[in-house]
C-alpha cells in the first residue's frame, strides 16, 4: 500500500512519490490509553470531545482512524504568554501499546509558547497522531517534538500548522528511527510576515524505515520558510526524503531555503531525496541545497591522532553536525537527553 | 520598478512553411496495419518488423504517465505516423528538390557544412533527403548513415546495438517510437579515430498532423571522439505535430562524445523524445543541450555511467515562453566505482510559460569514490509564469560526494541597482544579467550555435514599458 504521497509526483520509477508498507503495518485494536503527563499545561487545557480536522492527509486509513478512533485528544487555548515550556509525555507500554492522538493548539495573538511532546516506547507499538498548531496574529511557538521509539515501533505524525500576519513557528522535530516512521509537515504562512522554521533532527538505525514529508506553503508576502533537515543512517536504514517549499502567487518578498545533509555511516544504508521548489511568484527568493556522504575522513584522521578511538572520532563528528539543530533547543537538560540517545545509537555494534 | 520586456524566443526564422507535399502520407492512427506497412515501405527484414509489432503491443499496454505536463491532448488517432517526402536521399546537395533544398538553406544547413562540419544529415518529414560525409573520414572508417541504410549496409553492427541501451518498454511514448520510428542517423568511429569537426542532423517537421520518430545510434569505438551536434524546427500549425525520437549513445572505453542539441519544435509540437547513452570505462559523453520551442516537452537525457572512472557533464537551458510547458532535466545512474557527474541546467520561463527542471541522480553501491554536482537555477521574468525544480537523489552508498544547488527567483534587485551605479540604464542592466545567466550554457556550443542560441533567446530588452 501507497501513503504519505509528495505533493508533486515525478516518475514512479524513481520510488519516491509515496511510502510503501506492508498492510500489517495498521493497528485496528485501539484501547484506551492513560499514560499522558502534562506538565504545565493543564491551566491551557479545554474539555472538547469534537474531532479536530488535519489538512495533510497520509492515507484513507490512517486518515479516518485519526479522525474518528482516537484514544486521546488534547486541545490547548494558550491565551497568556508564559516562559515555562508545557512538556507533554506519552509512554507507550506493553498495556498501552496503540495511541491514536489528536493535539491541538490555538495559541492566541501576541502570545509565546513553548511546547515539548515526547513519544517514548520501549515495546512494540503504534502511533498515529496529529499535531495542529493554528497562530494567531503576532503569535510566537516554539515547539518540539521527539520520537523516541523501538526499532520495531511504526509511527505515524502529521502537523498541520496555520501562521497568521506575523506568527512565528519555530518547530524542532527529532526522529530516532522506528520500524517505519512516517511524518507528513504541512505549514499554511497564510499572512504576510509569517515565519516557519522546520528543523529535523534524525537517525535510521537497522532496518528502520523513515518517509519525511515536509511541505512550507507560502502565501503571504514578506514571509520566511525554511527546512534544515540533519541525519545519519546506520545499519541497513532507508530515508525518503520529500522537502518542498511552494511559493503561491502573490507571495511577493517571501523567501524560502531548503537544506538537506544526510550522513551515511554504513555501506548499506540508502537515502532518497526530493528536494522541491515550486514557484508561481516572480518576486521570491527560493533556495535549496543537499549534501549526502560519509564523514569527512581527513576529520576523522585529525580527531584520531589526538588519541580517540575510531568509534569516539565518529560520535565527535556526528555530534558536531547534529548541534547545528540541537543547539537551538535551550532545554539543556533535553538536550543532554538527546545527545546521550544519539551516543548510544552510534555506539550499537550491530549497526 | 518598472517592468522590462524580454522578448519570446522568435519563432518567425524558422516559421516558414513549404505545401503539404509528399510521395506517401500514412492514414492517420495506429494500428497493426499501419506499422506492417511503414516496414514495408522501407523493405525491412524481419526482425525489424518484429520489434515494431512487439513494441506496438507494448504501447497498447503503457498507461499514460500521472507525473508531468498534461499530455491529454495527444490523439493518436490524428497523427499520420509516416510521411514519406517526394525524393530519395541524395549524396549531392544540387540533387535534392528544389522546394526542399530552399528550406535547408534558409537555415544555413549547407553553409554550415561548407564551413565547418564534417558530415551533414537532412531529414525532411519523416525520411533523411540528404546525408553526406568528408571523403577521408570515410577513409578512416567513419559511418555517418541513415538509419534504413544501416540496417540494409551494417545489419550485424546495427542489430548488436539497436534497442540495447533504450528498450522497448521504457516509456509508452518509446514504445511509440519503436512501433514507427523512421529516418535518423546511424554513426559509428572506429577505435581510436578522433573526429575533429562535429557531425550534424537536422530535423525538420514540415507536414500538418504528423509525427516525427526518428532514431539516431552513435558508437564511438575504444579511444575515439566525436562532437554530434542535432537540430530541429517546424512550421507552426493549429493542430498537435508530435515528436518522439531517440537517441541511442554508447560510448566504449576512453572514448569521448559530446552531444549538442537546439531544439526549436514550434509550438504545437509535443516533443517526448528519448535520449541514453552508456559510457563504458574511462569514457566520457558530454551533452549541451538548449531547449526553445515545442508546446510540450518532456525530455530528460540519461548518461548510464557504467564503466569504472566515466565521466558525464550535462550543460542545459530553456526558455519557457507564452503556451509553452518544458519540462526538462536529466538523469544519470553511477554503476561503477570512481565515476563523476556534474549537471548544470538553467531555465527562463516568462509570459505565463512553464519550466520545469526535472532529474534524476542514482549512485548504486558499486559506486564507490564516486562523485556528482548538481546545479540548477530558474529565473522568472513575471508573476504570471511558473518554475519548478523537481530533482530526485538516490544516495545507496557511503563512499560517495554528493551535493545539490537549486535558486529560483527573479532578477536580484541589487544587481539591477549595482550595474545602473556604473552606469548603466535600468534596461541595459536587465539585459546584461539575463544574457550573462544565459551565457554559461550558451558558451558551451561550438560558436556558431552559440551566435544561434543566442539569436534564438533574442534578448532584446525594449526599454521599460511597464
Amino acid at each position: 500500500m501507497e501513503i504519505n504521497f509528495s505533493p508533486i509526483l515525478t516518475s514512479k520509477n524513481y520510488g519516491i512519490n509515496s511510502a510503501k508498507i506492508d498492510d500489517n503495518f495498521f493497528c485496528n485494536q485501539i484501547s484506551t490509553f492513560e499514560n499522558v503527563k502534562i506538565e504545565n499545561g493543564s491551566s491551557f487545557l479545554k474539555k472538547n470531545t469534537k474531532s479536530c480536522t488535519f489538512s495533510n492527509k497520509i492515507g484513507e486509513f490512517l486518515d479516518e482512524q485519526l479522525s474518528k478512533n482516537f484514544n486521546n485528544k488534547l486541545d490547548f487555548l494558550i491565551d497568556k504568554s508564559s516562559e515555562e515550556i508545557i512538556s507533554i509525555n506519552f509512554d507507550l507500554s506493553e498495556k498501552e501499546n496503540a495511541l491514536v492522538s489528536q493535539i491541538c493548539f490555538s495559541v492566541k495573538e501576541n502570545v509565546s509558547a513553548k511546547i515539548l511532546i515526547y513519544f517514548t516506547s520501549k515495546t512494540s507499538s503504534f502511533l498515529n497522531c496529529g499535531i495542529k498548531f493554528d497562530c494567531e496574529k503576532s503569535a510566537k511557538v516554539e515547539a518540539i517534538v521527539v520520537c523516541d521509539f523501538t526499532p520495531d515501533c511504526k509511527n505515524v505524525i502529521r502537523f498541520d500548522n496555520t501562521l497568521q500576519e506575523n506568527s512565528h513557528l519555530d518547530f524542532t522535530v527529532v526522529d530516532f528511527g522506528a520500524k517505519a516512521s512516517i511524518e507528513n509537515f504541512y505549514c499554511n504562512l497564510n499572512g504576510d510576515f509569517a515565519v516557519s522554521n522546520l528543523n529535523c533532527l534524525y537517525i535510521g538505525e537497522r532496518d528502520n524505515f523513515l518517509d519525511l514529508n515536509f511541505l512550507q506553503d507560502v502565501k503571504g508576502k514578506k514571509c520566511q520558510a525554511n527546512i534544515e533537515t540533519i541525519g545519519a543512517l546506520l545499519g541497513q536504514a532507508r530515508k525518503h526524503f520529500k522537502g518542498t517549499i511552494n511559493f503561491q502567487k502573490g507571495c511577493k518578498k517571501s523567501v524560502g531555503s531548503e537544506e538537506e545533509f544526510c550522513l551515511l555511516l554504513s555501506k548499506r544504508a540508502k537515502a532518497k531525496a526530493l528536494p522541491m521548489l515550486l514557484c508561481k511568484e516572480e518576486d521570491v527568493e527560493g533556495r535549496h541545497s543537499a549534501s549526502v556522504g560519509k564523514i569527512d575522513e581527513k576529520s576523522l584522521f585529525y580527531i584520531m591522532s589526538r588519541g580517540f578511538s575510531y568509534q569516539d572520532a565518529v560520535k565527535l563528528v556526528v555530534r558536531a553536525k547534529f548541534g547545528q539543530i540541537l543547539d537551538k533547543i535551550s532545554d539543556e537538560s533535553l538536550k543532554e537527553k538527546l545527545e546521550n540517545i544519539i551516543d548510544r545509537k552510534l555506539s550499537y555494534e550491530e549497526n | 520598478m518598472p517592468k522590462t520586456k524580454v522578448e519570446d524566443v522568435n519563432q518567425n526564422f524558422y516559421d516558414f512553411k513549404n505545401a503539404d507535399n509528399f510521395e506517401f502520407k500514412m492514414d492517420k492512427g495506429l494500428s497493426e496495419e499501419i506499422v506492417r506497412e511503414i516496414s514495408s515501405k522501407k523493405n525491412e527484414p524481419d526482425w525489424v518488423i518484429e520489434i515494431r509489432l512487439k513494441a506496438l503491443e507494448i504501447y497498447q499496454k503503457l498507461e499514460l504517465p500521472v507525473w508531468g505536463p498534461d499530455l491529454s491532448e495527444l490523439n493518436m488517432d490524428e497523427i499520420s505516423t509516416y510521411v514519406k517526402p517526394k525524393t530519395e536521399m541524395k549524396e549531392k546537395w544540387e540533387d535534392v528538390p528544389e522546394e526542399i533544398k530552399d528550406t535547408f538553406d534558409k537555415l544555413g544547413i549547407p553553409k554550415a557544412e561548407h564551413e565547418y562540419l564534417a558530415g551533414v544529415g537532412a531529414q525532411y518529414d519523416s525520411e533523411v533527403v540528404y546525408h553526406s560525409i568528408k571523403e577521408e573520414l570515410l577513409k578512416q572508417g567513419v559511418i555517418y548513415t541513415d538509419i534504413d541504410s544501416a540496417i540494409r549496409d551494417y545489419p550485424e553492427i546495427f542489430r548488436e546495438y539497436f534497442t540495447k541501451c533504450v528498450p522497448l518498454s521504457e516509456h509508452k511514448f518509446i514504445a511509440l517510437h519503436y512501433a514507427v520510428f523512421s529516418g535518423g542517423s546511424f554513426v559509428y568511429v572506429p577505435k581510436g579515430v578522433k573526429l575533429e569537426m562535429p557531425l550534424q542532423s537536422y530535423f525538420r517537421l514540415n507536414s500538418p498532423e504528423s509525427g516525427q520518430f526518428e532514431h539516431t545510434l552513435i558508437i564511438v569505438d575504444e579511444g575515439a571522439s566525436l562532437q554530434f551536434i542535432e537540430g530541429c524546427s517546424a512550421p507552426k500549425y493549429n493542430k498537435v505535430n508530435l515528436h518522439a525520437g531517440c537517441v541511442e549513445l554508447f560510448v566504449k572505453e576512453g572514448g569521448y562524445l559530446r552531444y549538442s542539441t537546439i531544439e526549436n519544435w514550434s509550438k504545437n509540437m509535443l516533443n517526448l523524445n528519448t535520449k541514453k547513452a552508456i559510457v563504458e570505462k574511462d569514457a566520457q559523453v558530454d551533452w549541451v543541450s538548449g531547449s526553445f520551442g515545442s508546446k510540450i516537452s518532456m525530455l530528460y537525457p540519461m548518461s548510464v555511467l557504467k564503466g569504472e572512472n566515466a565521466k558525464t557533464e550535462y550543460t542545459g537551458i530553456s526558455f519557457a515562453g507564452k503556451g509553452q510547458n518544458l519540462d526538462t532535466g536529466f538523469k544519470v545512474a553511477h554503476l561503477a566505482p570512481n565515476t563523476s557527474s556534474v549537471i548544470n541546467s538553467r531555465s527562463i520561463s516568462k509570459n505565463g510559460g512553464i519550466a520545469t527542471y526535472r532529474s534524476l541522480v542514482s549512485i548504486l553501491p558499486n559506486a564507490t569514490g564516486s562523485k556528482c554536482s548538481v546545479t540548477c537555477d530558474g529565473l522568472m521574468l513575471d508573476d504570471i509564469s511558473r518554475s519548478d525544480t523537481i530533482p530526485v537523489n538516490n544516495v545507496e552508498t557511503c563512499d560517495v560526494e554528493f551535493s545539490h544547488e537549486a535558486k529560483v527567483g527573479k532578477i536580484s534587485d541589487e544587481a539591477i541597482f549595482y550595474l545602473m551605479t556604473r552606469g548603466l540604464s535600468e534596461e541595459d542592466a536587465k539585459a546584461m544579467i539575463v544574457r550573462g545567466f544565459a551565457n554559461p550554457i550558451s558558451k558551451e556550443f561550438p560558436i556558431e550555435y552559440a551566435v544561434e542560441m543566442n539569436r534564438l533567446i533574442n534578448l532584446e530588452l525594449e526599454g521599460s514599458i511597464g
